[in-house]
């Protein structure tokens, strides 16, 4: 009897033994699958946002950094009162350019989802027109600016064309270091790259969708314009407000290239580029321009945070009870 | 032309014709950009400086040169070539094999902090913070990460849209494969390196393939962070600024050439296996 108690107590350690050493083995799996992603999360995320978050209230005197809202100050005055001259401070220009820009998104953003839906209705050539539309995404944006710099050059025929289109006064080389037309070939250029959209996502989601759905409403006699708003966008409603989301809550990184094309010179600047200049002008010192770049990431997060929870809520309230 | 257009309506031909216009329009504009760079590769330079969008004799000698010729910021092509090899390709296979491997946890695992992983992941892919460059830079500088290899560490990371590409791939997928692993008494590790790991082959490769045409064309954080160690797209860069007072274009649209061809040729063979494996999983169901 003591003998059998004492076999069912070793068994029952023994379980007790190998259930522990289970235990210790999911904890050590998991550890070493989250480690890394955590630790990088920890540095590069949360550290570098934090300590964006104290430098926007820091501001260079005599040798010292000071704690002062000088950054915002200088932020708001350059936002509304900015010197559009001027390459540094012209803060407000570049936020209507960034608007421009961001509008000319979201226009662009439908032309994209039917891009992908002709090329999922297997429009004829849609093989070849989905390898060629992926160009933009493959060739670096150095080279394609390249390329529009070229054709905006003075050897092509485009600054001629322009200059007796607009009745000109004077010899235009090119209309990407002219200070009326450089914005508008800017937002041409946006276009013409952003013309196929996100085919790959979009041409994945579509891909998903059951044929037998598409069938039944070509039985019922739906047109392409009534499958695609009345049956697609429905079924693909949660990536859709996952893209939307996105877009809208990127408004401020919006721009074209700005960078490459003009460098944000002739009235082109955007903020993004702005932010982007500084850092890159700044070449390892830190210059006040970086703590008020600071300040400025700080005002536009917390405004793009706002806009993607309500654009969020207001999505998913829009097309809740669509199911099939 | 009756295949084409078989069963479908008057406005529906109207509108693909006019669809189909639109689409040629904008396909061979693509296309005549990439003849345009190819073939500006093969001029020679004095006539492609006086009229970049002439004719001239096709010289293929521009591709021997830009081994000897090109230089940037006291980078021969080799290396440049070399710096892009080394951060495209080590830098996306560890941030894809990294993402995968969170992501395979946080879905499959029910553990305290697996649903504020991806929650946390979710609002960090959607809330775009600005201005933190400034900080980022700081940092990267602190470590001696700028001009050195060590920026390849900036790429472990799990927190990308990819983490969410993943998380609905291992959602959709059965756990009976663990459980018959578990079964047949194989270790967690086991059974995702020898199970698991590679069930997510096509879209490891796809995404893999993805984030290496990005990083392999990408010159914003590399023009920044790594100026003095400049891969291909960065290098060319500097090299245009260059060529603006020398006029060795056909040398710079020779290495433009070099950079494209990599991308388009593992794409054109890829393209399928890409269009079908990257979707958010987001269909209604």
């Amino acid at each position: 009897m003591e003998q059998q108690a004492a076999n069912a107590l070793a068994q029952q350690q023994l379980a007790l033994k190998d259930k522990r050493r289970r235990k210790t083995i999911r904890f050590l799996f998991i550890l070493s699958m989250t480690i890394i992603p955590i630790l990088h999360y920890a540095v590069f995320y949360v550290y570098v946002n934090l300590d964006s978050f104290l430098i926007a209230f820091l501001v260079p005197q005599n040798g010292e950094l000071v704690f002062s809202f000088d950054n915002f100050v200088w932020a708001f005055n350059n936002i509304f009162h900015g010197q559009y001259s001027s390459p540094t401070d012209n803060l407000g220009l570049s936020f209507i350019n960034t608007f421009k820009s961001f509008l000319i998104n979201i226009c662009m953003f439908p032309v994209g989802l039917l891009v992908s839906y002709f090329i999922y209705k297997k429009i004829f050539g849609y093989k070849a027109f989905r390898l060629i539309f992926y160009l933009p995404g493959l060739i670096s944006g150095v080279v394609v600016s390249f390329f529009y710099r070229e054709l905006m050059g003075a050897a092509s025929p485009i600054p001629a064309l322009l200059g007796k289109l607009y009745h000109l006064d004077y010899e235009l080389a090119s209309p990407l270091t002219d200070s009326f037309f450089a914005n508008r070939m800017v937002f041409l250029h946006m276009i013409w790259l952003g013309f196929p959209g996100n085919l790959l996502i979009w041409g994945g989601t579509y891909a998903r969708i059951p044929d037998s759905v598409i069938e039944s409403g070509r039985l019922d006699g739906a047109n392409w314009l009534v499958e695609y708003f009345r049956i697609i966008i429905p079924m693909v409603w949660p990536t859709l407000v996952l893209m939307i989301t996105t877009s809208l809550s990127g408004i401020f990184s919006a721009g074209g290239a700005v960078f490459l094309l003009t460098g944000g010179d002739y009235g082109t600047q955007t903020v993004s580029n702005w932010i982007y200049m500084n850092i890159l002008r700044a070449n390892g010192t830190m210059s006040p321009y970086l703590y008020r770049t600071a300040a400025l990431g700080l005002i536009l997060s917390v405004v793009s945070i706002i806009i993607a929870f309500s654009v969020r809520k207001i999505m998913n309230n829009t097309n809740k009870d669509v199911d099939y | 032309m009756k295949k084409i257009f078989a069963n479908k309506t008057l406005s529906e031909k109207i509108t693909y014709s006019v669809v189909f216009i639109i689409f040629s329009l904008f396909a061979l504009s693509y296309l005549y950009m990439v003849f345009w760079c190819l073939y500006s590769g093969m001029r020679d330079f004095v006539s492609m400086s006086r009229e970049p969008f002439g004719f001239s004799p096709i010289r293929l000698y521009n591709y021997v040169e830009v081994f000897t010729i090109m230089d940037a910021n006291g980078s021969s092509f080799v290396e440049m070539l070399l710096n892009s090899l080394y951060f495209s390709f080590l830098g996306p296979f560890c941030c894809i094999f990294i993402t995968c491997a969170l992501s395979y946890v946080t879905s499959m695992y029910r553990f305290k902090g697996s649903t504020v992983i991806y929650f946390v992941i979710f609002f960090s892919i959607l809330l775009p913070l600005y201005g933190t460059g400034t900080s980022q830079y700081r940092l990267l500088y602190n470590l001696g990460f700028i001009n050195s290899r060590l920026m390849l560490i900036t790429s472990f990371n799990g927190h990308n849209m990819n983490y969410l590409y993943f998380f609905a791939f291992f959602t959709n997928m059965s756990r009976s494969y663990v459980e018959a692993a578990e079964i047949d008494g194989a270790n967690e590790w086991q059974t995702y390196f020898r199970i698991i790991l590679p069930q997510t082959v096509t879209m490891f490769g796809s995404l893999f393939i993805l984030l290496w045409m990005a990083d392999w064309n990408n010159y914003g954080t590399a023009l920044i962070y790594m100026p003095k160690l400049p891969t291909l797209a960065v290098g060319i860069y500097q090299f245009e600024l260059q060529t603006r007072y020398n006029g060795r274009l056909d040398i710079l649209y020779a290495a433009c050439t070099i950079s494209i061809l990599p991308p388009l040729v593992i794409f054109i063979l890829c393209n399928n296996t890409l269009m079908s494996n990257v979707s958010l999983g987001g269909i209604k169901e």
